[in-house]
């Protein structure tokens, strides 16, 4: 699920940015320190939407650099069990298939695939049902629920299930 | 004599026996409540002892004090007692007495049976009777209290244990059991080893037939412990009665007298250990302790207790190929010996032996009826296993049931046709059937808020929670039941009836088995095994609920072994190092660099065989674009089978990278390629070039001048350090690299860290120390000789191994390889010293390193060094202040003197918004300064400075030579050599089509660059809007002018290609401009990036408008 957070950072820029571009320096690194992270309270930070207060900086003794108590709202995406959600598959194997939403990876275990579908590794890996309707192949895209997560210090990992009315493959790549 | 005719002597007895029973009928009433007396004590003694075996010991006892006290009716109520007595030992000792006394006592009296046959008749009338007699006479408390006093009175223990209900019980009671000197002694007997139960039966037997004879055994029980072997014990008043009873009993060794047991160690003596353990029975699983199969999962098929022998199903290990060739003369001499390598557990195949040329038989088991197949007329073989037969002793009996993965492979090695082992539901439903108790007893491992289902009783299906363990082994259990919401206090549950219970979804950890301290997911749960979707093998694993807990959601398992964990690079040998992609019970996996990328080389390491981990986060290596790859960039893959993956480089070692990705589930997701396989992603904003991003180029960018300061840039001596050859054959392609920029300077000179150095001067002159941290002027030192870590002066120092880049420490100069004039020139305008003199440097260059000259070849030999040389000057980027970013190019790593001696004298402070004390700083005067007429007179002709003799004449060899030291990377200009690229990185070629201003201040369209002659057509002005801009069509006058003459245009909008920097070559709009920096449209993405890269693209006609900023 995607929400827009306010979350603070602090942020320590080198002297040498102190100039008429400090703001937009300050607003790149936020974007690059930030953006593609991933903590367990907030899920994934997505996109830095806009920096809401920068305060005055203090100059840290000695280096001379200039540490910030940023303010800042974004775009956080946080996965949930029970939460359905369409994902692109990256790629198949007997055991089942991985596929992203975002920075999010869902790995979809075979056994959490509707019994019609058969792994099939005849042209490519994929699962397919009998009369090769469905198919799932990388880059399809699917529609699962996620039924676990593991939130690591940098990741977020889901399991996701396609055994369900409703879900399963809604688009065939391109 | 032997127990046949011990036994034989018995029957006849009893026969007798069974004669003086008949005839007492009148005894009947008190036998049956005698025997209802005895069935009290025999309630009691359980519930006070808790010990089958003391229970045993105590009836013996009382029933030979009965014998001993009562005479008249000994014989009567000994019938009872044999009754009794037949069928405890029935049950405990049916295999000796089938196997052996029993048979053979058949055998030898057949009139016996008729005997036994009457004998039960009668035993069941009895009963009957003595039931009867039951229902007549309720039992009286009273009466039956007197009784018991009259009785045992004389026995203080005996008399303590029946006293009554009311018996004291708890520690004082049992304090009263404890037996007195008063009491009967217990002697312990040296018998036969494995024949102590036979022992045991014969007293017994003994004891009744000479009690029917009228001379009873003096004995009061005999009993044997099962943990020790080769002993009875026997209770007794009096030693010699011991003696007496176990004359002529064969297993009995008669040349060891009973040794009294003290009476304090009597009770141990009769203990059975409370945590007994199970014995080894048939359906066990059992591991072999040694030998061949050690360690080998086996199945017990059957046991001899009296033999301590079982026979056991075990997957074989057999080296047919050896076996055959075993000559049979060396069969024996073989016999017994292991093969030195184990060879592989496998299911036997007949088929397979045959085509050894073995000998397999097909045998049938006369009693079993199983088929057999026996190998060379020894190894018997049943469905593939190996059937053998072993002492217990070699035995480990396993308590709980052993590990999923082990059993299915057990189980596989099963070829019966039904598959039976490998479908795990049967396996399951076999286990819990057979191994019931066995599977309770693997069970109670549980943890506090366990959930777990309810399977057994009126609470089934039921879930809770585990709230704690009770002392005897109780589950107390919160239910947490959707249906049944107000019910919250904890029940208590027997292990059996709960199971643990987890649901798709969950994370868990293995707590058990092979796959200990695996993590991963639920992905399926059926009955009580669970698939898990590892975390970090990524793998599908079955295992029982029952090893399993729910991990912590936070917690990664870091797996770890001997300090070596996931993920960590580790050195194998001098060659070899690899990721550590698995990490087992005892060994490691390592993907070692020695593979291929479709054949990966995965290693099985065990701890002595990794030398030691590895921790390079700063390397870097080029990749297939000559780009700079450090750890922790994103890379995509080129070349080679794995083309189009792409993934974050982990580690980099030795031109090799390890790639971390999500597109390859094995190995942990790494893979290991060659660097030139890859090209890093423009991510992690490594701006090039020193141009890129904002403020990205610190140290080499004019327009951020402070940075300039005496900082020896890390940057470039990476560079140098990491590949210095490689540098130059890029030389003549893009001359960006990003690790000039992309990295913060810092003031430490990194390249020195870890070397040993030594100390030529000063107060620890002669030392050698290894280098802790180095800055420009100092370097601080770990002496080897001294526990001490000084700072001594860089001038202080000579760095030994005369590295391919320190052409010598120079006082107040920060970095020998820093030497090259470009650096120099970069920063001096920050250096006092310096700045005014740029022949400072000269003079202070002394020819330290006089064959250090790699690039001096190639510098001379470059035809190509003269029109990029005589571009410099006019190069827009010198004038405009930002000549520095080209810095970063291997070409300008390779710093010619000329090239860029003149360039902080003439160009670089001409425009520098610093340093620029004298605009009018020229080239020719800081030539003449310089004091090297020659060569700097050159610098004003690119023509000259073509000739390499000139540089021999002009250069002073000092500074020539020790600017092509400290430029590895001269090689560039060799490559450059040909093309239209300029020593100084800028390649003209990109120039075309671009709009440069000229020497005259008209600006024009570069059409074609030749050498160092450009041509150009000259443009025309035209008014668009309001605003007026030039165009060039195609038919305008042209002009051939020499490169270096004209400047890339800058300062407005529209169409530009990038003709240095990271995104050299690529072309975009420029929408807007922001001091020294075009704000640019690449495609759909937006950079900013420093004019002085971009080169304006003339129009042919009027451009459209340019897109708002």
């Amino acid at each position: 699920m995607f929400y827009m957070m306010t979350l603070t950072k602090e942020l320590e820029v080198h002297p040498r940015f102190f100039g008429p571009k400090l703001s937009l320096e300050i607003q790149r690194r936020l974007k690059e320190e930030v953006e593609g992270t991933c903590n367990g309270k907030y899920g994934f930070i997505l996109a830095v939407f806009a920096v809401l207060e920068t305060g005055r900086g203090l100059i840290r003794e000695g280096s001379g650099a200039a540490v910030f108590n940023l303010k800042y709202s974004c775009i956080c995406m946080k996965p949930f069990k029970g939460e359905v959600m369409d994902v692109v598959v990256t790629s198949v194997n007997k055991m089942g298939f991985f596929a992203e939403a975002g920075p999010l990876q869902v790995f979809v275990s075979n056994h959490l695939i509707p019994d019609g579908f058969e792994f099939n590794t005849a042209h490519e890996p994929c699962y397919q049902t009998a009369d090769g309707e469905q198919k799932i192949v990388p880059a399809s895209e699917v529609r699962l629920r996620i039924v676990g997560t593991r939130v690591d210090a940098s990741d977020i990992f889901a399991v996701g299930s396609i055994k369900e009315d409703y879900l399963g493959c809604i688009s065939a790549p391109l | 004599m032997s127990d046949e005719e011990d036994f034989s002597a018995g029957s006849d007895d009893e026969e007798e026996y069974q004669e003086s029973e008949e005839g007492s009928d009148e005894d009947e009433e008190d036998v049956g409540r005698h025997r209802k007396k005895e069935a009290a004590v025999k309630g009691k003694a359980v519930v006070k002892e808790k010990k089958p075996k003391a229970v045993k010991a105590v009836k013996k006892k009382k029933r030979s004090a009965n014998d001993d006290e009562r005479g008249g009716r000994k014989r009567l109520r000994g019938s009872a007692f044999i009754d009794d007595i037949a069928d405890v030992d029935d049950d405990d000792d049916e295999d000796d007495l089938e196997d052996e006394g029993m048979d053979d006592l058949i055998d030898d009296a057949g009139e016996e049976v008729l005997s036994q046959a009457e004998m039960i008749k009668m035993r069941q009338e009895m009963r009957e009777a003595a039931v009867a007699a039951d229902r007549d006479n309720e039992p009286n408390p009273e009466e039956l209290e007197k009784y018991i006093k009259e009785r045992f009175g004389g026995q203080s223990y005996a008399a303590a244990a029946y006293e009554g209900d009311d018996a004291p019980s708890g520690a004082v009671g049992q304090q009263a059991l404890m037996p007195t000197s008063a009491d009967p002694k217990l002697w312990v007997v040296r018998c036969g080893e494995g024949q102590e139960r036979e022992a045991v039966v014969c007293l017994l037997q003994k004891c009744y037939d000479l009690a029917k004879r009228g001379s009873p055994l003096l004995i009061k029980a005999v009993f044997c412990q099962d943990h020790l072997k080769g002993y009875i014990y026997v209770e007794a008043h009096k030693e010699a009665s011991v003696k007496e009873a176990l004359r002529g009993l064969r297993m009995i060794f008669g040349s060891k007298p009973p040794q009294l047991v003290p009476l304090r160690e009597m009770v141990d003596a009769i203990r059975v250990p409370r945590t007994t353990a199970k014995a080894i029975e048939p359906g066990s699983w059992v591991r072999i302790k040694n030998g061949l199969y050690k360690g080998d999962l086996a199945k017990v098929v059957d046991t001899d207790m009296s033999t301590q022998r079982g026979t056991i199903k075990v997957v074989p290990r057999l080296d047919l190929a050896a076996m055959a060739n075993r000559k049979p003369e060396d069969a024996r001499s073989n016999f017994g010996k292991q093969p030195k390598v184990k060879p592989p557990a496998r299911p036997f195949n007949p088929d397979e032996a045959r085509s050894h040329r073995l000998d397999v038989v097909q045998q049938r088991d006369r009693a079993t009826g199983d088929v057999y197949l026996i190998l060379n007329g020894s190894n018997r073989f049943i469905e593939g296993y190996l059937i053998k037969t072993v002492a217990l002793k070699s035995l480990d009996l396993q308590e709980s049931l052993p590990p999923l993965d082990e059993l299915q492979k057990f189980n596989a090695a099963a070829q019966s046709d039904d598959g039976g082992g490998t479908d795990l539901a049967s396996l399951m439903q076999n286990l819990q059937a057979e191994g019931g108790e066995a599977a309770g007893a693997a069970a109670p491992k549980w943890e506090k808020n366990d959930r777990v289902l309810v399977v057994e009783g009126d609470l089934k299906n039921i879930k809770g929670r585990v709230q704690h363990i009770t002392e005897d082994g109780g589950v107390m259990v919160v239910p947490e039941d959707a249906a049944l919401p107000d019910f919250k206090d904890a029940i208590r549950f027997e292990p059996r009836e709960i199971t643990k219970y987890f649901e798709s979804g969950e994370h868990v950890k293995v707590i058990h088995g092979q796959q200990e301290g695996e993590t991963g997911m639920v992905v399926r749960v059926e009955g009580s095994v669970c698939y898990i979707f590892t975390d970090t093998t990524q793998q599908e694993l079955r295992v029982f609920t029952r090893d399993l807990t729910l991990a912590v959601a936070t917690s990664s398992a870091v797996d770890s072994l001997g300090g070596y964990e996931m993920h960590d690079l580790v050195v194998l040998d001098n060659t070899t190092v690899g990721v550590v992609v698995n990490v087992d019970q005892d060994s490691l996996r390592v993907l070692t660099n020695q593979g291929r990328p479709d054949k990966p080389d995965i290693r099985v390491c065990r701890l002595p065989d990794i030398k030691r981990k590895m921790i390079n986060k700063r390397a870097s290596v080029k990749d297939g674009g000559g780009n700079d790859v450090g750890v922790g960039d994103m890379v995509d893959v080129v070349d080679g089978p794995l083309k189009g993956r792409s993934g974050t480089v982990r580690y980099i070692m030795r031109g090799f990278v390890f790639v971390q990705t999500r597109e390859v589930q094995e190995h942990a997701g790494f893979i290991c390629l060659q660097a030139r396989h890859t090209k890093v992603r423009g991510g992690k904003g490594r701006a090039m070039g020193g141009g890129g991003g904002v403020g990205m180029t610190p140290g080499r960018s004019p327009a951020y001048g402070i940075l300039a300061s005496p900082h020896p840039n890390r940057g470039m001596q990476q560079n140098v350090m990491a590949s210095p050859s490689r540098q130059g054959g890029g030389g003549g392609g893009p001359p960006g690299s990003g690790q000039y920029s992309g990295r913060v300077s810092t003031q430490q000179d990194k390249m020195l860290e870890g070397r040993s150095l030594t100390i030529k001067k000063g107060p620890f002159r002669g030392m050698r120390g290894r280098v802790i941290s180095a800055t420009a002027t100092h370097v601080r030192l770990e002496l080897e000789a001294q526990m001490k870590t000084v700072t001594v002066d860089r001038s202080h120092l000579a760095i030994e191994d005369g590295g391919r880049s320190e052409p010598a420490p120079r006082p107040g100069y920060a970095y020998p390889s820093a030497g090259t004039p470009m650096a120099a020139g970069g920063r001096t305008p920050m250096h006092p010293g310096i700045t005014a003199t740029p022949m400072h440097y000269s003079s202070l260059t002394t020819p330290m390193h006089p064959g250090m000259t790699p690039g001096r070849e190639a510098l001379t030999k470059t035809p190509a060094y003269d029109p990029a040389w005589a571009a410099t000057p006019a190069h827009p980027g010198f004038g405009g202040g930002s000549s520095y970013p080209h810095a970063g190019t291997p070409g300008f790593a390779a710093d010619t003197p000329g090239t860029v001696n003149p360039s902080p004298g003439g160009m670089g402070y001409r425009g520098h918004p610093y340093a620029a004390p004298s605009p009018g700083y020229a080239p020719a005067s800081y030539a003449a300064s310089a004091g090297t007429p020659g060569m700097y007179a050159a610098a004003g002709t690119p023509a000259l400075a073509g000739t390499p003799g000139m540089y021999a004449a002009a250069g002073t060899p000092g500074v020539f030579n020790d600017a092509a030291a400290a430029t590895p990377g001269g090689g560039g200009y060799g490559a450059a050599g040909g093309g239209a690229a300029g020593p100084a990185g800028v390649d003209y070629s990109l120039w075309i089509d671009a709009e440069v201003v000229l020497a005259s201040g008209e600006r024009a369209a570069l059409r074609s660059v030749d050498g160092g002659v450009a041509t150009v057509s000259l443009g025309s002005e035209a008014a668009d809007k309001d605003r007026t801009v030039w165009i060039y069509p195609p038919g305008a006058a042209s002009r051939t002018v020499p490169v270096g003459e004209v400047q890339l245009a800058t300062g407005t909008k529209g169409r530009m290609r990038i003709v240095s920097g990271e995104l050299i070559g690529q072309e975009g709009v420029v929408v807007g401009i922001d001091g020294g920096d075009g704000i640019v449209k690449l495609g759909a993405d937006i950079k900013i990036i420093q004019l002085s890269h971009l080169a304006m693209l003339a129009e042919a006609a009027v451009p459209p408008p340019a897109a708002p900023t």
